[in-house]
């Protein structure tokens, strides 16, 4: 029977072609930031040829302007970038998950105490706390992943409340609750598990998001910093008009990866939510 | 209540009615005063319309809900305004089977761990005797052995209400409160299930109460029968003796209203009522009332407490109603 469910899920999520082309453009990413230090042909923080030398034979994306591989820096920025992306979406889903939970389960003064924060955090525009933690803390990767973490939770925590709020109306819960069973298995056998599967949809869509806040805010500089390599400060790059106008293969290639990324992560979110569906 | 296996003292639970001010409510009773013993042994059966309370009742004994006023008390021990903490332990002993048994199903999971997780919370048995104990509980309920291994969604309403049945009797209770169990079903398998939670009954000397808005059903089942409208208790006799001599108008209202096989009985004298229980009914007097075809003026002023008509026959009409 769960080998039957799991097919029927597998079944339904290739029903959406772009999904299944999407996972697979997604797989052939990461399996590329993953095996970087591999196949990069270069070491992605020092120069290995001239500077600003448009794609040619020795360097297939040519070389930025003290010049290190495009190519290599790419592959490196897009390891960093999923790394943000994936620890920023761990981070805020399990802080999602356990306030929800509890909001939803226990209610009375705790629940509104929650849920206050939550609409607090969600209210706060998070660019301008980020900026301001960047200016407290040193900026760099795990300051960004932690302050991505501690800002995405909101939406996962109303989602699970909800989630748990009509589930423990549920006559299986109650009957759970007249049977007498703990608490513990209540809320983590029964109502955890019939959550799980929003909670992974919602959790692709903070990926992508997660990953497209990475690239603003490395752009500006407050992200991760160079030399370490980001999707988000190869785009800085092109902030200068000449960069944007005459060496497209500084920040084009960056740019495109972002996009498959991102449009590839929403469209199997959405399969997902289909095959998850029941 | 001294030897009483359960017993509602003056139980009340009322809901603010939507729209009504805040500065001078008015109210919907789910239960108003209700006080019942059910005694080792015996099925009470609990009949009523829809809306009139009877499930706030079977939630409010399973603690499910907590009563404005009153208490309910299993063997002597409160069991209302309690800690779960006391409750946990207690619970085994009496148990609920749901109306949808659907829905009171985990769908995810087997029926094995849906009948056995209960027994193992309460180390009733341990992992290695509970393939054997579901067996045996599923044999109880007639289901065959292999329905373990399947999930809700593999059986019929019947069946389902059968698996529900069986995991309420894992634990072992003396008291079943049985919330509407066969209204879901088809009547064939109404009757099917109806034998099956008589012969049970009888073989584990349960006690019972059973709810239910059909009268022959809940007739059946029954030992005694609590009749209740919008929230009280309005009569309240053994089965025999509420058929043979019904005392309020409510009950006759109840009786007549059950269609008859037989076609020369069906022009007898009916007493046929108009509308809903509406939930604008009136604070104060008799609660039916509105409805009722015998309703004088003494109706409107006052509470009709129950009072004993003959042995055991109790009644919250204050006329005779002449059968």
């Amino acid at each position: 029977m769960k080998n039957t469910m799991l097919s029927r899920t597998v079944r339904r999520f290739c029903r959406h072609r772009l999904a299944v082309a999407s996972l697979v453009i997604f797989t052939l990413i990461v399996l590329a930031a993953v095996l970087a230090p591999v196949i990069a042909p270069y070491s992605p923080t020092k120069p290995s040829g001239g500077f600003s030398k448009p794609p040619n034979a020795e360097h297939l994306l040519g070389t930025d302007k003290i010049g290190r591989d495009v190519l290599t820096r790419l592959l490196y920025a897009t390891r960093i970038s999923l790394l943000v992306g994936l620890m920023a979406t761990l981070i805020s889903t399990a802080i999602g998950v356990v306030l929800g939970l509890v909001s939803g389960y226990f209610g009375g003064w705790l629940d509104r105490l929650i849920m206050s924060i939550t609409d607090m955090v969600m209210s706060f525009p998070y660019i301008l706390l980020v900026l301001v933690a960047a200016a407290i803390f040193e900026p760099g990767m795990w300051t960004i992943i932690l302050i991505l973490g501690f800002v995405d939770w909101p939406g996962v925590c109303r989602l699970v409340r909800g989630n748990v709020l009509s589930l423990r109306e549920t006559n299986f819960i109650k009957s759970d609750v007249t049977a007498g069973m703990s608490r513990g298995y209540i809320l983590f056998r029964e109502i955890l598990p019939h959550t799980l599967s929003p909670v992974l949809v919602n959790a692709t869509t903070v990926f992508a998001v997660s990953i497209l806040d990475e690239a603003a805010l490395s752009f500006l500089g407050q992200g991760v910093q160079s030399p370490t390599p980001s999707l988000g400060n190869l785009l800085g790059g092109a902030q200068s008009l000449t960069i944007l106008t005459e060496k497209p293969w500084l920040w084009l290639p960056a740019g495109i990866v972002i996009i498959l990324l991102v449009v590839c992560i929403n469209f199997i979110g959405d399969a997902l939510r289909d095959a998850l569906d029941r | 209540m001294t030897d009483a296996v359960l017993s509602l003292q003056k139980v009340s639970k009322r809901y603010p009615l939507p729209g009504s001010s805040p500065l001078s409510p008015r109210y919907l009773w789910a239960a108003r005063e209700v006080s019942l013993d059910v005694q080792k042994g015996e099925t009470l059966g609990i009949v009523g319309e829809s809306g009139c309370g009877k499930s706030t009742l079977a939630r409010i004994i399973m603690g499910l809900e907590q009563p404005d006023s009153g208490d309910v008390y299993f063997h002597g021990q409160r069991l209302t305004h309690q800690s779960e903490k006391i409750l946990r332990p207690l619970r085994r002993k009496y148990q609920m089977v749901f109306q949808d048994s659907t829905a009171s199903l985990n769908p995810r999971r087997r029926v094995e761990d849906l009948i056995g997780a209960p027994m193992l919370a309460h180390r009733l048995t341990d992992r290695k005797h509970l393939a054997e104990e579901v067996a045996r509980l599923l044999s109880l309920v007639g289901l065959p052995p292999e329905a373990a291994q399947r999930f809700p969604h593999e059986f019929s309403g019947g069946q389902r209400q059968r698996i529900c049945l069986a995991r309420a009797l894992a634990l072992q209770p003396e008291l079943l409160i049985l919330d509407e169990p066969v209204s879901a079903l088809d009547v064939s398998v109404q009757a099917q299930i109806l034998n099956l939670l008589k012969q049970l009954q009888q073989s584990l000397h349960l006690t019972s109460v059973f709810i239910g808005h059909n009268l022959a059903t809940v007739r059946y089942v029954s030992t005694r029968i609590a009749v209740m409208y919008m929230g009280q208790i309005v009569e309240y006799a053994p089965t025999q003796e509420l058929f043979d001599h019904p005392a309020h108008p409510y009950t006759r209202a109840l009786m007549d209203a059950a269609p008859l096989a037989d076609i020369s009985l069906r022009d007898r004298p009916r007493m046929v009522l108009e509308g809903e229980a509406s939930a604008q009914c009136s604070q104060e007097g008799c609660p039916f009332r509105s409805r009722c075809p015998k309703a004088g003026d003494r109706c409107a002023s006052g509470t009709h407490p129950l009072r004993e008509i003959s042995p055991g026959h109790f009644t919250a009409c204050w006329q005779e109603v002449d059968v």
